[in-house]
């Protein structure tokens, strides 16, 4: 009798009263950090995946810190109120990677369009159409070749200049946490900061990961629904996504630097899926300002180096069909 | 040497239990899941009609309402409003943010969600 209780009473532990041992243990923890609310799932070992969080959670708020435009102790602001300055290391080679990403891109992306951005109010949300004198004073002033650098580390800024290094931070921070995951035993991850998503291994059923597109009108239907492998980054931009109307005209955040005006872009909305979650922020926002003809022969000169999703309102152009579901109309971009 | 006749009826009925147990029907379908600053606060049904005060981050707030299979922020005290204007979500994986008041409304359910939602 003894012995079928117990045995009754080991099945019963077996088979799930109370949690269940797995090796696949799911934990996801919310960040909020670089004024955005992030997502971060990792598979493993409960107490492993516990370690693995607390440390890429510190790594968030630790590049907010670093690379915050706003917070005072942050080196950007500071060479921001100077006009110039010695950056570290790793900021060094972030401004660097800005400025490369902004000559690749003839200035589509530009990391010293922020007195732009000011004049036209969305860091604060206080709204303002400048006037054209407005907008050439300040103009005048962005352009990545004004930034200059010397003994490689002292930098200085035109006056009334500034740099922001917020169109690459989310994607180079998403790069740093997936590596601290993996450095942290993680084999599976998952994660999405403001929308700046990043994989880590397959999930653990041995699948991919899936990742669907908002559909800029905002209707709660996909533009379509990615499949991911490991080691990818996948970024968003459109004009949707911050804005403000006045007199029935939209103002979209996207700036086209060479205008100082909302991108007039053919496309809206742009998707960079890249092994370089760095390039892929920045190319995001680039290849928007670009539009559609512009963003093809782009990636037609970059040896491939990422996959695209563009979408004009109507109809899907993409690189890479095979990793993408929709129920929208497709064209497929070649190489060639 | 086999079992004496109440051994056979405990083992009986103990696997009777076991069998209930595993096929007992659970809780299932849609549920709405609320979390300020990152901690799981409340959980509701999407079948079940109801209005609720959250209150957030920095002393903001917001009224959630749950009608007809559909979740919506009725009401915020935030400054941007983004989360009032959002279009009421359904779907499993949908979510509405409240930043300024660290809110985030989920739905899970048991169809299959995307993994992580761009754009």
């Amino acid at each position: 009798m003894k012995k079928i209780i117990s045995l009754f009473v080991i099945c019963t532990l077996l088979t799930g009263c109370g949690e269940p041992l797995k090796v696949d243990t799911k934990r996801s923890q919310t960040v909020y950090a670089m004024d955005t609310v992030m997502t971060l799932t990792v598979y493993g070992d409960g107490y492993v995946a516990d370690g693995a969080l607390e440390a890429a959670e510190a790594e968030l708020h630790r590049l907010d810190a670093l690379l915050s435009i706003s917070q005072k102790d942050s080196e950007i602001y500071a060479l921001n109120r100077k006009g110039s300055g010695v950056l570290s290391q790793e900021v060094c080679g972030l401004v660097f990677r800005a400025l490369q990403l902004a000559d690749d891109t003839k200035g589509a992306f530009d990391p010293t369009v922020y007195p732009l951005m000011e004049l036209w109010g969305f860091p604060a949300e206080q709204y303002h159409i400048p006037v054209q004198s407005e907008l050439e004073h300040v103009n005048a002033a962005v352009g990545y070749g004004q930034v200059h650098c010397q003994g490689g580390s002292d930098f200085t800024l035109p006056s009334g200049g500034g740099i922001d290094l917020g169109g690459i931070a989310k994607g180079y921070a998403a790069q740093q946490v997936i590596d601290v995951l993996s450095n942290n035993a993680i084999p599976s991850a998952i994660i999405s900061l403001g929308g700046n998503v990043g994989t880590l291994g397959q999930k653990p059923d041995g699948s991919s990961w899936t990742v669907a597109i908002e559909n800029p009108d905002r209707s709660g239907n996909y533009l379509g629904e990615l499949t991911l492998d490991g080691g990818c980054f996948a970024i968003t931009s459109g004009g949707y996504q911050r804005y403000f109307e006045q007199d029935g005209t939209i103002y979209h955040h996207i700036l086209d630097p060479h205008t100082g005006y909302p991108a007039q872009s053919d496309l809206t909305s742009v998707t960079i899926i890249s092994q370089d979650g760095t390039a892929a922020d920045a190319y995001s926002t680039a290849l928007f300002v670009m539009g559609k003809d512009k963003a093809v022969e782009f990636w037609g000169t970059h040896e491939r180096a990422f996959d695209m999703v563009l979408y004009d309102g109507q109809t899907i152009y993409t690189t890479c069909p095979g990793k993408l579901k929709t129920e929208l109309p497709v064209e497929t971009i070649r190489w060639g | 040497m086999g079992l004496k006749k109440t051994e056979i009826m405990v083992l009986a009925a103990l696997v009777t239990a076991l069998a209930v147990w595993a096929l007992w029907p659970k809780a299932s379908g849609s549920t709405v899941i609320v979390t300020v600053d990152g901690e799981k606060t409340e959980t509701y049904l999407l079948d079940k009609n109801l209005q609720m005060s959250i209150e957030g981050y920095g002393g903001f707030s917001l009224k959630l309402t749950v009608e007809n299979g559909q979740a919506w922020v009725e009401d915020s005290t935030c400054p941007d409003l983004i989360c009032q204007h959002h279009r009421p979500i359904s779907k499993a994986g949908e979510q509405i943010v409240c930043l300024p008041a660290r809110i985030v409304i989920t739905v899970t359910g048991e169809e299959e969600a995307p993994d992580a939602v761009i754009g």
